[in-house]
């Protein structure tokens, strides 16, 4: 009996070693019983059409075949992943102690598709919503030292956010050690065409957290070009960034759309720094590029919360007041040296040929609305129209309601004081200027219009408006505030020519008789309270030589029109015959210049009515700050000689 | 004889001129209307004043004077700054009256 049951187990034993051996030459059922369990868990079915083989060692060689993994079912492509050959390695040591390590795992010719429903859904979760995945305990990522991929090819598609990425994905393995990764991306992001190439290291590096991991990227996004280059130390985490940039471009807007972030509209520009990323805030340090004809230097950080918050400290030696004209919905001068991109030539040509003067294009107020900011910018050097030295300016922009103070600009000696807030919430958006000169030499100022320095006038004064309104021509329509200033020194005939921008010989033989010498302005004075955009002008003095200036009159600018009278009345009656009113009336553009017709203004020139309190008041204005706190008296001269020709009348 | 002509020229200018004039006063409401010299230059004054208090600015406000009563126009950003006016207003000398029509904005 002993015999027989000996038999009987040696049989059986032989028949299942039989059976091993079989098994071990074809695999297969391993296969499918693999693909059923992935079926089973992701509820889309895993299909492996190719054979499954195994090179027994200490650590065996498994290679599948033809993998194809069902895509999600609202997908117009069958598979997610196509996957040609499947060859791994797996340490049994290292599994039998629990871990699961793979020496080496090749990819050839994968093909992956990644893409999100109109609805937003995306292919890479396999549970519904409502089911919760089977287990939440985070299983320890197996071990895997080393994988390649040979001609795969990645397809990402967003079509609720018209994304649609085609890329080339390999693993280059030029030295043994040397491996690296190599992305070649093109299609379109947001619905703007891309071009993405990626230089990095090995893609199982991404993994490791100690190793600081390098990638070189280029991106073409139209004409604009971005070069980053560096090491990120935990790349999965977007955490110890270490890179540098270089971006170029026609427009920062243009990127607005790619990156989802409110971008200003600028010229073109050119810049380079150091990028990092700590805390949910990117960092830009070490600035240095340029912006239309500006350059710039310094920081930034952008805070991706909602709203945005930026945090800015910016520096330029010189920097083009034009290049921030987009920014107001104005292009920038596109004259010769100067930058401006082909759309905003396009935009600068139209405005040429319109003939109202203020823009009238809305500001898109709304994009301020999704930012909050803390920006301080000082240029040493301002290039605009009017000789600007430097400008001081610091911008707080808090859920729309935005605050420029200081905004302050150097002219030679003197300065200009702003404070401009503006609130995006209401409807028209309301703003607020409020405004100091002192002690600007306006001489400086024509000189800039290529008018002869022949005179030192200088000006002071004080404004205040408040507007409503959404663009620069709806804003002045609206404006409500008043304007008080003062000059001495400085030409008249240059002054109107300034004003003016034309030829006004015949006017100034009018108001000076031939000798236009006279023209000097020892003191001048205008006080224009304003209501509904509609400039009244109350009281405008101009003291020359031997004649006293009269002006009343409005600029309005609702309908972009002067209506203007100056009154020239001589200090001594005998030159009298010579003089006559001069009326300046209609579009700012094209004003014309009539002699004679208008009243006279006030019964006869009674110096004895001139604004001489005002004047006074006025004077700290005319004085230049010294350093030690005191005031320069030099200044206003001419203005108390006016003064007190005004008081001697009275008594 | 070109020096006599243009005599003559001048003349008939200067008595156009002052017949125009003369003519204009007669139709004008104007003149009857318009301020003493007194109410100018209190009005003035008043304006001086406000451009002096740094609490204010005083570019928006507008001061009129009429036989001592002063009217305030214009506008200020605070309501305490409208008060400020109207008493810079009526401290001042030969004032009888402050209309305070200042708008806070």
């Amino acid at each position: 009996m002993t015999i027989l049951k000996w038999i009987g187990i040696t049989f059986i034993s032989f028949v299942f070693l039989c059976v091993m051996l079989v098994s071990l030459m074809n695999w297969n059922w391993a296969r499918d019983m693999a693909a059923q369990k992935v079926s089973d868990l992701t509820n889309r079915k895993l299909t492996i059409d190719g054979d499954l083989t195994i090179k027994w060692s200490i650590s065996p060689h498994i290679r599948i075949e033809q993998i194809q993994f069902e895509n999600a079912a609202w997908s117009s492509q069958p598979n997610m992943l196509e996957l040609a050959v499947l060859e791994l390695r797996i340490e049994l040591l290292e599994l039998i102690k629990g871990r699961v390590v793979f020496p080496e795992i090749i990819l050839t010719k994968p093909h992956i598709i990644l893409e999100k429903s109109p609805e937003g859904k995306p292919n890479w979760t396999f549970f519904s919503t409502d089911e919760e995945p089977p287990s939440k305990d985070r299983t320890e990522f197996p071990i895997i030292e080393h994988l390649s991929i040979k001609d795969g090819s990645l397809v990402y598609r967003d079509s609720s956010a018209q994304t649609a990425i085609t890329a080339t994905l390999a693993t280059i393995n030029e030295q043994t050690d040397e491996e690296t990764t190599e992305l070649e991306a093109k299609g379109e992001i947001n619905g703007r065409p891309v071009e993405i190439s990626l230089n990095a290291g090995p893609l199982i590096a991404i993994l490791q957290t100690e190793t600081p991991y390098p990638l070189a990227l280029d991106l073409q996004a139209g004409k604009t070009t971005l070069n980053i280059s560096g090491t990120i130390t935990q790349p999965l985490e977007f955490k110890g960034l270490d890179l540098n940039f270089i971006i170029k471009g026609p427009n920062p807007e243009k990127l607005s759309q790619i990156l989802r972030l409110p971008l200003p509209s600028l010229p073109p520009y050119q810049l380079k720094g150091e990028l990092s990323y700590l805390d949910n805030t990117l960092q830009l340090k070490a600035l240095d590029g340029r912006i239309g004809n500006s350059d710039i230097a310094g920081k930034i950080s952008l805070k991706m919360s909602e709203p945005l918050f930026i945090d800015a400290d910016l520096t330029s030696q010189n920097v083009d007041l034009d290049d921030l004209g987009p920014l107001i919905g104005l292009a920038p001068d596109t004259g010769p040296g100067e930058m401006a991109s082909v759309a905003q030539e396009k935009e600068a040509r139209e405005e040429a040929a319109n003939s109202l003067v203020l823009p009238k294009e809305s500001i898109d107020f709304e994009r301020i609305k999704t930012i909050n900011a803390n920006i301080v910018f000082r240029s040493k050097h301002v290039e605009s129209k009017l000789p600007v030295d430097d400008l001081v300016m610091k911008v707080i922009l808090d859920s729309g309601h935005l605050i420029l103070a200081p905004l302050d600009f150097g002219v030679a000696t003197g300065s200009i004081r702003s404070r401009f807030e503006l609130d995006a919430r209401t409807q028209p958006i309301e703003s607020k200027i409020e405004t100091e000169i002192r002690h600007v030499r306006l001489g400086e100022i024509l000189h800039r219009f290529e008018i002869a320095d022949k005179s030192a006038g200088l000006i002071g004064g004080q404004a205040t408006f408040w507007f409503n309104g959404d663009s620069i021509s709806e804003m002045f329509a609206s404006a409500d505030g008043g304007l008080l200033m003062i000059m001495t020194g400085g030409q008249f005939d240059d002054l109107l020519v300034e004003l003016a921008g034309i030829d006004i010989g015949e006017a100034l033989v009018a108001l000076f008789g031939d000798q236009k010498n006279d023209a000097k302005i020892n003191c001048a004075f205008v006080d224009i309270p304003t209501s509904n955009g509609i400039m009244n002008m109350d009281t405008l003095v101009v003291d020359t030589e031997d004649t006293v200036l009269l002006g009343k009159g409005s600029i309005d600018f609702n309908t972009e029109q002067l209506d203007l009278i100056i009154d020239p009345k001589p200090k001594d009656l005998s030159l009298f015959s010579a003089r006559a009113p001069l009326h300046i009336e209609g579009n700012f553009n094209e004003p014309t210049f009539t002699i004679g017709k208008s009243a006279i203004l006030r019964g006869a020139a009674s110096l004895a009515l001139l604004p001489s309190a005002p004047i006074a008041s006025l004077y700290s204005l005319l004085q230049e700050e010294m350093r030690d706190g005191n005031k320069n008296n030099q200044e206003n001269i001419h203005c108390s000689g006016l003064v007190d020709a005004i008081h001697e009348a009275r008594d | 004889m070109i020096k006599i002509i243009r005599h003559i020229w001048i003349l008939g200018f200067l008595i156009i001129m002052i017949g125009l004039s003369g003519c204009a006063g007669l139709l004008s409401t104007e003149t009857v209307e318009s301020a003493s010299e007194e109410d100018v230059i209190l009005a003035m004054e008043i304006k001086a004043k406000l451009i002096e208090a740094t609490e204010l600015s005083a570019a928006p406000i507008h001061v009129e004077a009429s036989n001592g009563i002063v009217v305030l126009s214009g506008f200020t950003e605070t309501e305490s700054q409208r008060q400020l006016a109207n008493s810079i207003a009526r401290k001042t000398r030969n004032v009888k009256q402050v209309d305070n029509r200042i708008q806070v904005k």
